[in-house]
């Protein structure tokens, strides 16, 4: 039982704060590969 | 002097101070300063003095993991070793490199910056460069620098040092001598045995003997002698092969860039900046491309996003813009699953099993090369220097392209330097841990890779072990 929780409480936490390696160094406005500001779109 | 053993059996009942196995670039710079210091040298080569399949073909071997090059044309093996086709791109170890410390014990070096150092302008006068590297600090809240490269012509050891070494009256080379065993006991070594393709065999004593066999060879070649001789001759259990590293190389882009005047131009994170991330070093190299780029980028760029397209657009008008491929050459963290073992499935044609090369890039080893990128994005940005389109695989998080360059030819690793034998293999003079004369020269020793190619800090290190080598024989 313990178990069981523990595993669906972890699978959640991590499905939630989940951020794409990627979008950790790049939050920026991405179109097509290119890195915009936001101002020029 | 010279000695082929592929035209004559030798016997030699010479007592050398020194016996060099392998005649590459730290082979030879080794034994050059070794004779050139009264040193007597025996440096054995286990080709010729050109290409030979025969030769070649002991290289083979297999590689598990990520995609990699066979491992028979990553290396050459003849006289001169791999500095017969070596690009000459020269740039050494940084200060930060021996300082990574904070990224935990796998990364600590027995030496630091400072230790090999001194060995920079003879190394650079080996290779023929200057020593006179400008890095220059682009923008110190970004932590960016722009970092200088050195191109050796490239110097081909073999052809280049020939002549001295044949004339030289301490060292003697013998050529398609292959590596075959280690004969003594206690931990010493007293001599080691060779053979040629014609199966003849030939033994040198040595004071002291050297491994510089190449970034794979050091490794295969000691693990076949623990497991031929266990703890005969050095410490059983040493990670030997293991932390093997190499250089990831990818385009991750390409970049509109106006009133640029420089044609390549490589960029690097500041050591505060890579320790503020917790990443390792990143080498960015930004090279211009040509007008069709120019139009297809401008093009692209107007789709998504008019506003900045149209401003390109009006640039390349007036000729003020330019079209920048990026090229992220990177640092990859000693990894202990990366490792050279030997076969099981296959030998040489001297009975030693072949080379299985484990080999995967980790997440900080994405890490470090995406948070460079966003670094000198943010100065474009801020600067308004121009756009930067990342290539597919980047941004969408995909596996590595295997079209790409993929990596350096750069071996490191394997029999690294440590101060302990639980994370390396050879101690800061490059003597094998539990051994009394039997010592590592070349890449493998690396205990980090840094982001720079490894050839330049393969002779200093190389010149290092010459000075310690004349102080103990």
């Amino acid at each position: 039982m313990n178990r069981r929780f523990f595993s669906i409480a972890g699978f959640l936490a991590l499905s939630l704060g989940h951020v794409p390696l990627f979008r950790r160094y790049f939050p920026q406005r991405i179109k097509n590969g290119w890195l915009l500001k936001d101002e020029d779109v | 002097m010279l000695f082929d053993f592929a035209k004559s059996p030798i016997v030699s009942e010479r007592q050398y101070d020194v016996c060099i196995l392998g005649a590459g670039a730290a082979g030879i710079a080794l034994a050059l300063r070794l004779g050139r210091a009264g040193k007597r040298v025996a440096l054995c080569e286990g080709g010729g003095l050109d290409y030979e399949d025969e030769s070649q073909e002991i290289y083979a071997g297999h590689t598990f993991g990520d995609p990699y090059f066979d491992l028979d044309i990553a290396r050459l093996r003849y006289f001169g070793g791999s500095t017969n086709h070596w690009g000459g791109y020269c740039r050494s170890f940084e200060p930060v490199d021996f300082n990574r410390g904070y990224l935990g014990d796998d990364f600590r070096w027995p030496i630091t910056h400072d230790d090999i150092l001194p060995y920079l302008p003879e190394a650079c006068d080996i290779v023929e460069i200057s020593s006179d590297y400008q890095d220059r600090l682009v923008d110190e809240e970004l932590g960016l620098r722009q970092v200088d490269f050195k191109y050796s012509p490239p110097v081909r050891f073999g052809e280049k040092f020939q002549d001295e070494i044949e004339r030289s009256k301490n060292i003697e080379l013998f050529l398609n001598c292959n590596f075959t065993d280690l004969i003594g006991a206690d931990r010493r070594v007293r001599s080691v045995k060779f053979r040629n393709y014609a199966d003849q065999e030939l033994e040198l004593r040595a004071s002291a003997v050297v491994f510089a066999m190449g970034g794979i060879d050091n490794s295969r070649q000691l693990l076949w002698m623990e497991r031929r001789h266990g703890a005969r001759f050095f410490d059983r259990d040493l990670p030997i092969g293991r932390y093997w590293m190499e250089h990831p190389h990818f385009t991750i882009g390409e970049a509109l860039i106006k009133s640029w005047d420089q044609a390549n131009l490589y960029f690097a994170l500041t050591e505060k900046m890579q320790k503020s991330l917790g990443i390792l070093g990143c080498g960015v190299v930004v090279e211009e491309q040509g007008d069709s780029t120019t139009k297809r980028l401008i093009k692209d760029l107007l789709c998504v996003a008019p506003g900045i397209g149209a401003w390109a657009a009006d640039l390349a008008g007036k000729k003020l813009i330019c079209s920048y491929r990026f090229h992220a050459a990177w640092e990859q963290a000693p990894n202990r699953e990366n490792r050279v073992a030997l076969s099981d499935r296959a030998v040489d044609r001297f009975g030693v099993p072949q080379s299985e090369l484990h080999w995967r890039k980790a997440r900080i080893d994405r890490e470090t090369m995406l948070a460079s990128t966003q670094q000198f994005n943010a100065f474009m940005l801020r600067e308004n220097l121009g756009r930067l389109q990342l290539r597919d695989w980047v941004y969408q998080g995909d596996e590595y392209p295997d079209d790409d360059v993929l990596a350096g030819y750069h071996h490191m690793g394997g029999t690294r330097m440590s101060s302990t034998p639980r994370y390396g293999v050879v101690d800061g003079n490059c003597k094998v841990f539990g051994a009394e004369n039997l010592y590592v020269a070349g890449s493998s020793l690396y205990t980090t890779a840094g982001y720079n190619n490894p050839t330049l800090a393969i002779v200093q290190f190389a010149l290092r072990l010459a000075d310690h080598l004349g102080k103990v024989v």
